[in-house]
């Protein structure tokens, strides 16, 4: 048991400099602990600390902070979550990105709250942790290997107890939107931290773990387990829907709300027969192999499937929008190799999408020509070079090598910047923010760049809140609606936990749980105040980082190009919507005019 | 069935539920399934989670497959698996929570009816004790074979589950239920026996006793044999107000209108907003006749002939009956107690109605026409409270005025028992024993 006053903490914090090969650990701050929590809050603060914002993301100076919560690894559902963070490649924002699987409570047994990773190693490594041992390997051999293989090899050499965690060819070559790949499958995908971790050399970190984490109050966990799981029981979306369709069930709902982007987010018209072949129903009835789940994860979202013989995971919902239906391509067979593809690769399947997207239209408009794509005749709905295009972006072969920057700098290259569908940088995902206000709020102020997760997922508010849901196109209380969302989904993020056990139960019964493991008593609200600390920081550090209010906005198309949507045509209009939404929430948030969090706010903050 | 008719179906029915206090804001979930042309598995309707039934829109009901789960299934109300159990027997399900039947769950194991609507048509309710009595997968095991059985169901200390044959049919068997439980409740707490009235009835179902209640049917629901503007809107209003006074439960009671040699007849007098029966012109002379049958009048029920009666010895052009839980209550108290008669203990009722008749079930329908002919209203025990008048609102007043009544006598009971004020028979007014 680890010697550590607060319960679900192993109490240290583990450093590695790849410059120096210098491995250390210290004990972690309880101050932190009480202020950030852990995952995405304990990163976001460790990194804030150790970090000039103003560094560039691929150099040495860039940091990565691996951080679980005091949740990870109990007996919480769904309780396998860990978060990274870093300063991102592709937006230039503070970047995390969370994933479950298993890798996180693995390394938490190892001892440790956090990894840290500094520097460059001169050679390509791989970090190995066995409980307290820690050792940093050459990875010469491994260099150039996908993570199939990688993670294959890796567990073969140093045992089954590994889990791996690494990037493929694509974050070796510093594709700006390359992703870290843990447990052969899940991904740590937005905002490019496999490229962070191929420009410091960087191949994989495998951990051994088997430690005890601490129980404050095991009798208060149980009540709070308890509850949580019959709420999980009883939703339909928790109890079977996911289970039973995976997240891409959501595809013919968001299409019939008319929010289902098409050819780059030009229209979100769709023949419903295309609709229905990218379905979760369709990869239920043809590929399917079978449910999978994260650590200790009734849920079971994840789809074990098969494609000619081939076996992987995916794809997901976002997937199977992203690489498909937003590119015109509805060959459920052709997404999903596509998905596997990434995975080897180790490349986030949003931004990838995004940015085919954003080629594709540059190529329709004449932008881009055959003589640019080496022949590649990069039309939407030409499921054909979806494949030979994922090998090019991650190796930077031709044309991929201008993809590999994302669509932003990719549509900048070409004259025409405003064919990336993106905020601040990063791919806009699978919900056409005309259809819903509140959503468009939530993309432009999340602090990582468009992300409907961190925007507060505000689809959800609309479709599956319940008793709680506000109306899509609602304009009054909306800011408050948003924030809230956004502050009640970075409890998962910091706790640990998947944010999809927040369709079943929230932060009541989450403040149980906490104060069970803990030993602190920590009410919704503290939670909740937690989750605003942590935003106010992120945002903090965008702005010392050069982002302002003009950077909270979307591309042209959404203030200028309608959709049929929610009974009308219908786009964001600049001065009723983005910016009175804005001052609402700058207003709510402490901070001014300009998005800048005040004196007052960071005092409030402790920041 | 086009998408807006199930809608309004979901919404009328959601609304009339709220308003019985069957729900909160937020509870409750209805489910129907339709076969579309074409498709093979029926398809399956089903409120979504955290909807309110009082303000339901086509949004707010999914579609989440009845065998195979589809994408409705992510909005999904909570307890869409037992309603997928449920549906297996019937086309339509709903869980509400009627207070009084639930109240009665805490202590019983079973609700049986004293009233003969509820006694005949619902019989003995389950009352089933769960572990965790909310959307658990022992309520999907359980809840459904025992709806096979029943038409509706318990779930102790939290609310009831019913099916039918349509949604309008599930809800009258809720409002049924509820119906029944309050007049139990009330009749023993007035000290009724009602477990020796639980065994005779059930004795008397067994065999076939006269005027046993038609089995409900919606099928000509909103078919009107009048096109008589003025007429319609009386019936509506009417029935509108007895659903809403909860003078009778959902689409129970009958009621009539004199039209010269014939009678524009409700065979349900019990209608919240957008869910009305039909309007039948029937003659008044003929008995029983092929006609009635058409109207799905059934030839056990006495409600037409008792209709045509007070027609025939009377100069009435208006004829209502009912079934108020509060006064059926005070009719079986009247009956045990030797008395004839229910005498108001309110300043109001006592000056309209010095007292209100009450005869035992089954009453000769001559006796029955005397005392409505000469009291305006009578209540008969588990049959409900007959009433004639000028006009459809002259009448109504009477068996509302009779809830009413019957309210403040229950409840004075009660206050009474309490050590809360005096025995309500120190309230009656003298009039009413010799009238
Ligand atoms: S819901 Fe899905 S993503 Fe979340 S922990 Fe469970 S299996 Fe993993």
């Amino acid at each position: 048991m680890p010697d550590y006053p607060i319960g679900g903490y192993m109490g240290k914090i583990l450093e590695v400099d790849l410059s120096s090969g210098r491995i250390s650990s210290r004990r972690l701050d309880e101050k932190i602990v009480r202020d950030y929590v852990g995952g995405r809050g304990l990163g976001a603060k460790l990194f804030y600390d150790g970090l000039d914002p103003a560094v560039e993301p691929l150099s040495k100076d860039n940091v990565l902070v691996f951080a679980t919560g005091p949740l990870t690894g109990t007996k919480t559902p769904a309780s396998g979550r860990f978060t990274v963070s870093y300063k991102s490649p592709l937006s230039g924002t503070i970047g995390n990105s969370n994933s479950g699987g298993q890798w996180g409570v693995v390394f938490k047994k190892c001892g440790y709250d956090a990894l840290v990773v500094r520097g460059k190693s001169p050679k390509p490594v791989y970090i190995s942790i066995k409980d307290n041992e820690v050792a940093i390997h050459p990875a010469g051999v491994f260099w150039g290997m996908n993570m199939h293989v990688l993670t294959d090899k890796l567990i073969e050499k140093h045992g089954k107890g590994f889990k791996v965690l690494g990037i493929g060819q694509a974050g070796e070559n510093k594709v700006r939107f390359a992703a870290i790949i843990n447990d052969k499958h899940r991904a740590l995908g937005r905002g490019g931290p496999g490229a962070v971790m191929g420009s410091k050399n960087l191949k994989a970190i495998i951990v051994n773990g088997s430690q005890q984490i601490n129980i404050a109050r095991p009798d208060m966990l149980k009540q709070g387990i308890n509850q949580a799981e019959k709420m999980m029981k009883a939703m339909a979306v928790t109890s079977t829907g996911l289970g039973e369709l995976g997240t891409a069930g959501l595809v013919q709902l968001i299409y019939e709300h008319d929010m289902l982007p098409h050819n780059n987010f030009q229209d979100v018209k769709h023949a419903i027969s295309n609709v229905k072949a990218i379905t979760g129903e369709a990869i239920r009835d043809t590929i399917l192999k079978r449910k999978k789940a994260c650590f200790n994860c009734a849920i079971s979202c994840t789809r074990g499937t098969e494609v000619d013989g081939k076996p992987g995971e995916g794809p997901e919902y976002e997937t199977v929008v992203m690489m498909g239906a937003n590119l015109g391509i509805y060959d459920l067979k052709t997404i999903t190799r596509a998905n596997y593809l990434c995975n080897e690769y180790g490349i986030d399947t949003i931004s990838l999408g995004g940015t085919v997207a954003a080629a594709m239209e540059l190529y329709e408009n004449g932008f881009i020509t055959k003589k640019d794509t080496d022949g590649l005749e990069l039309k939407f709905g030409n499921g054909k070079i979806l494949l030979p295009l994922i090998e090019m972006i991650a190796l930077r072969k031709g044309i991929g090598d201008k993809l590999a920057e994302g669509s932003f700098r990719l549509a900048k290259a070409f004259g025409h910047p405003e064919l990336a569908m993106v905020v601040k940088g990063l791919e806009i995902p699978a919900y056409d923010p005309r259809a819903t206000i509140s959503q468009t709020l939530g993309y432009v102020t999340s602090n990582r760049g468009a992300c409907h997760l961190q925007g507060g997922y505000s689809v959800l508010l609309g479709f599956f809140g319940g008793a709680k849901e506000v109306d899509r196109f609602l304009l009054t209380t909306v800011p408050g609606h948003v924030a809230f969302q956004q502050d009640a989904g970075a409890i998962s993020d910091y706790a640990g936990t998947c944010r999809f056990t927040a369709f079943a139960f929230g932060g009541n019964e989450l403040s149980r749980i906490f104060s069970g493991v803990m030993g602190i008593e920590l009410t919704e609200h503290d939670l909740e105040t937690v989750s605003e600390r942590i935003h106010t920081l992120e945002r903090l550090f965008n702005v010392k980082a050069g982002f302002g209010r003009a950077d909270d906005s979307l591309p042209e198309r959404f203030f200028t190009e309608t959709i049929y949507t929610g009974g009308k045509d219908r786009l964001i209009d600049r001065e009723k919507h983005l910016k009175a939404l804005l001052d609402t929430y700058y207003e709510l948030r402490g901070w001014d005019e300009n998005g800048v969090p005040k004196k007052e706010t960071l005092k409030k903050f402790k920041i | 069935m086009p998408k807006e008719t199930y809608c309004d179906l979901f919404r009328y029915v959601g609304e009339a539920a709220l308003a019985l206090h069957m729900e909160n804001s937020h509870s409750g979930n209805i489910s129907m399934m339709e076969n579309l042309p074409g498709i093979s598995e029926p398809a399956l309707y089903i409120t979504k989670t955290g909807s309110k039934l009082g303000h339901l829109r086509p949004r707010d009901i999914c579609s989440p497959g009845l065998e195979k789960i589809t994408y409705g299934v992510f909005q999904a109300s909570s307890e869409t698996n037992i309603h997928r159990g449920i549906l297996k027997n019937a086309r339509s399900a709903m869980h509400a929570h009627p207070l009084t039947a639930t109240l009665l769950s805490f202590n019983n194991d079973s609700i049986k009816p004293i009233d003969k609507l509820g006694a005949y048509h619902l019989g003995e309710i389950p009352v089933a004790r769960f572990e965790y009595p909310v959307g658990s997968q022992e309520m999907v095991e359980k809840i459904p074979p025992l709806l096979k059985k029943h038409k509706a169901m318990i779930v102790k200390t939290h609310g009831a589950f019913a099916r039918g044959s349509s949604i309008k049919e599930v809800f009258y068997n809720l409002s049924l239920l509820e119906y029944s439980a309050r007049v139990l409740f009330f009749a023993e707490i007035l000290g009724v026996n009602a477990g020796k009235i639980q065994s005779r009835i059930s004795a008397q179902l067994k065999k076939s006793y006269p005027g046993i209640p038609p089995d409900y049917t919606d099928r000509l629901d909103g078919h009107y044999e009048t096109d008589d503007r003025e007429i319609l809107r009386q019936f509506e209003e009417t029935c509108q107000d007895i659903f809403y006074l909860e003078l009778s439960p959902f689409h129970t009671g009958s009621a009539s209108v004199r039209d010269g040699k014939t009678m524009l007849y409700a065979p349900k007098a019990s209608t919240p907003k957008g869910l009305p029966g039909p309007i039948f012109r029937i003659p008044l002379e003929q008995k029983a006749s092929g006609r009635d049958a058409a109207c799905g009048v059934s030839s056990t029920d006495k409600s037409l002939e008792i209709h045509r009666a007070i027609y025939a010895n009377s100069r009435v052009n208006a004829v209502i009956h009912t079934l108020s839980s509060h006064a059926m209550a005070q009719a079986f108290q009247a009956i045990a107690q030797g008395s004839d008669r229910i005498i108001p203990a309110d300043a109001e009722g006592g000056y309209l109605y010095p007292a209100i008749p009450v005869l035992d079930s089954n009453p000769r329908t001559d006796e029955l026409v005397r005392q409505v002919v000469k009291y305006k209203m009578a209540a008969v025990k588990g049959e409900g409270i007959w009433s004639g008048g000028n006009t459809l609102g002259h009448t109504l007043h009477h068996p509302s005025s009779a809830k009413n009544i019957c309210y403040f006598r229950n409840h004075l009971t009660m206050m009474h028992r309490m050590g809360m004020g005096p025995d309500v028979r120190a309230l009656e007014d003298e009039n009413g024993r010799s009238w």
